[in-house]
């Protein structure tokens, strides 16, 4: 057992003017999860701390939080492994606080919904069988489909702090990734939406989302890509 | 009755203690004999930077010089610290982060661990803050930017105390095959897809193709894999920012090239702020507004624009800069690091690991107007060379001036 001091970023709109950080001192093995510290929180000194949790095994994208400075899932972080004894976590910069540790994520999945994250396949008459896939179709997928939708880049992203209207890296990475897909015929239209200013010319490509992403994806390189099929289509 | 006792042994116990205290002090006061004699360099002072020297202390228990200064007279141990310093010889100080114009007072300390002694107290006014006088030499699509003095975005002073040339335009498609082969390209587009890496190889190949020092040394360059011959990392990496060679600007020398003596956020003399809140620049400007941008830089005005230009087309800076504020963001030296809030003289950012980002500088041919502006900052790891909107521009150093 090891006494760490957790810091939380507290907020409950009905009830403080503003947000403050409140300490907690928690006895526990260095090997835990934050979550499991969160939950110890919850469940053992202060019911009224809210925050997001499913699946506990970083799949689902619920507990993306702001630890030490950096987003991570709190699941997937271990305790031992922020090499601090104090640790400080606060919800998602750059997104509404609802309350404590849960933000709103309203705009950041209209955006992704607005990108049309899914196969249109236009061709495709109602009641014909699967559209196949071969290996080397599917393998173009890889690092592009595993976005989890955790919010961890967008809010990581200086333009998406200065200009809240842009679509932000994880609708732009799904855009790419449906476009990408061999069973997708919609390309052209996710570009045209894409092409405009608050799309994808409003990524200076500065990796601040590479760095928080917690499944090692890379949205610059799709958005770079998504520019150069624009230019093409504009100029070429 | 044993409480007494007690009493009388600690009483004991502090009379020996602060006796040998003072034996001590008299006979380290008898080791710094002498005066400390403070004066300031005439020759070496600069707009955010003065040079103080003093006579080294006679002291055989010798421990340190404390340097303390304030705008305001009557130094003592309480003011502000500049600088510590163990070598007995070590006697001058170069007070690199002065605000220009501005009144300093300096003493120095000496301590040899029982005691202290003070130099006396210098006054210094640091000269007021002028950009250098610009000659318009211009060599080898290379213009000369004279050594000088600007006042940074956030009011702090910043000194480039050397002169030195810049290339008029951004480095195209045709210069940058000509020196890494193959030389069949044309293009006067700006180059575009290259990695802060190979950015840096380019620099040093194209000083020995011109029989000029290299300014960049390193140890090792590790390739990675997959993708193939792509520079994964640059071991130990400095420049030598003295030679003749060819080299990245630092952040300060690309923001000096850009106002070229101009204070608004804009080279072209303007500033678009937000009406209701003059903290922001107003997005987006007013249609006279970004007609007058586009006389000067390529920037996001609209669908049918929106690509990168060929160099020199528009309307250049007072000192013959082309699309420095737009067309391509400019990559420069300095490591990732939040704005640097002190004054500075010649900084070239901190040093780099093998993580450190590297920062770019102005607009690209799709930003808005809050990225041209002089301040306007982002930045890019070094190894990737995927962006569509990162060019670059050499710098030469001249003559040091300061």
């Amino acid at each position: 057992m090891t006494r760490y001091t957790v810091k939380i970023l507290r907020y409950n709109p009905q009830k403080d003017n503003c947000p403050y950080l409140e300490t907690f001192k928690l006895d526990i093995e260095p090997a835990v999860s934050i979550l499991d510290c969160l939950n110890q929180i919850k469940w053992q000194i202060d019911g009224t701390l809210s925050f997001r949790r499913s699946c506990r095994s970083g799949i689902c994208g619920s507990c993306a939080v702001n630890i030490n400075g950096k987003n991570m899932l709190a699941c997937e972080t271990q305790i031992q492994d922020l090499k601090k004894r104090t640790i400080v976590i606060k919800p998602l910069a750059a997104f509404t606080v609802l309350r404590d540790l849960v933000v709103d994520f309203d705009e950041f999945f209209q955006a992704i919904e607005s990108i049309k994250p899914y196969i249109i396949n236009k061709n495709q008459a109602a009641d014909t069988r699967e559209t196949r896939q071969t290996a080397q179709q599917r393998a173009k997928l890889d690092g592009l489909y595993e976005c989890i939708l955790c919010g961890a880049c967008t809010s990581a992203c200086p333009s998406f702090r200065y200009n809240p209207r842009y679509s932000g890296p994880a609708a732009l990475l799904k855009a790419y990734r449906y476009s990408t897909d061999s069973r997708d015929n919609a390309k052209e239209e996710r570009l045209k939406l894409a092409d405009n200013p608050d799309g994808v010319w409003q990524c200076h490509t500065i990796f601040n989302c590479v760095e928080a992403c917690p499944k090692n994806l890379c949205p610059p390189e799709a958005i770079e890509q998504m520019k150069r099929d624009i230019i093409k289509k504009n100029f070429l | 009755m044993k409480n007494i006792i007690l009493v009388f042994v600690v009483i004991d116990l502090c009379l020996c203690l602060s006796c040998a205290r003072f034996t001590n002090t008299d006979a380290v006061n008898q080791n710094i004999s002498g005066t400390i004699a403070l004066s300031l360099n005439s020759t070496k002072i600069y707009p955010s930077a003065f040079s103080v020297r003093w006579n080294p202390a006679a002291s055989e228990n010798f421990l340190a010089y404390k340097v303390y200064y304030d705008t305001v007279p009557d130094i003592s141990q309480k003011s502000k610290l500049a600088a510590t310093k163990f070598l007995i010889n070590d006697t001058t100080f170069f007070f690199d982060f002065a605000r220009s114009g501005t009144t300093y007072y300096l003493k120095i300390f000496v301590f040899d661990g029982f005691s202290s002694a003070e130099s006396n107290e210098i006054r210094v006014t640091t000269p007021v803050c002028t950009c250098g006088t610009f000659s318009g030499e211009k060599k080898d699509g290379m213009v000369l930017i004279p050594a000088g003095c600007f006042i940074d975005s956030a009011g702090f002073t910043v000194t480039i105390s050397h002169d030195f040339y810049m290339d008029t335009a951004e480095i195209t498609g045709a210069q940058w095959y000509h020196v890494m082969g193959p030389d069949t390209s044309l293009s006067q587009f700006p180059i575009i897809e290259v990695s802060w890496y190979q950015v840096i190889l380019f620099c040093n190949k194209k000083s020995k193709m011109e029989g000029k020092d290299t300014c960049y040394t390193y140890s090792d360059i590790i390739f990675l894999q997959n993708p193939p011959f792509t520079i994964e990392y640059i071991k130990n990496l400095t420049c030598a920012f003295s030679k003749n060679g060819f080299r990245l600007p630092s952040e300060d020398e690309w923001e000096y090239a850009y106002r070229s003596g101009i204070k608004t956020d804009y080279y072209w003399g303007k500033n678009y702020y937000n009406k209701n809140n003059p903290l922001i620049i107003e997005y987006p400007v007013t249609i006279s507004d970004s007609l007058e941008i586009n006389t000067y830089a390529w920037w996001w005005h609209d669908n049918e624009t929106n690509r990168i230009k060929e160099v020199a087309q528009l309307k250049p800076n007072a000192w013959c800069l082309y699309d420095i504020a737009g067309n391509v963001e400019e990559m420069v030296w300095n490591t990732f690091s939040t704005r640097p809030v002190f004054n500075r003289f010649d900084y070239f950012g901190p040093n780099a690991t093998q993580e450190s980002f590297r920062m770019t500088r102005g607009g690209c041919y799709y930003s808005f107007a809050e990225y041209l502006t002089a301040f306007s900052r982002s930045k890019t790891p070094p190894s990737i060379s995927s962006h569509l909107e990162i060019g670059f521009r050499t710098v030469c150093t001249g003559t040091a001036r300061f």
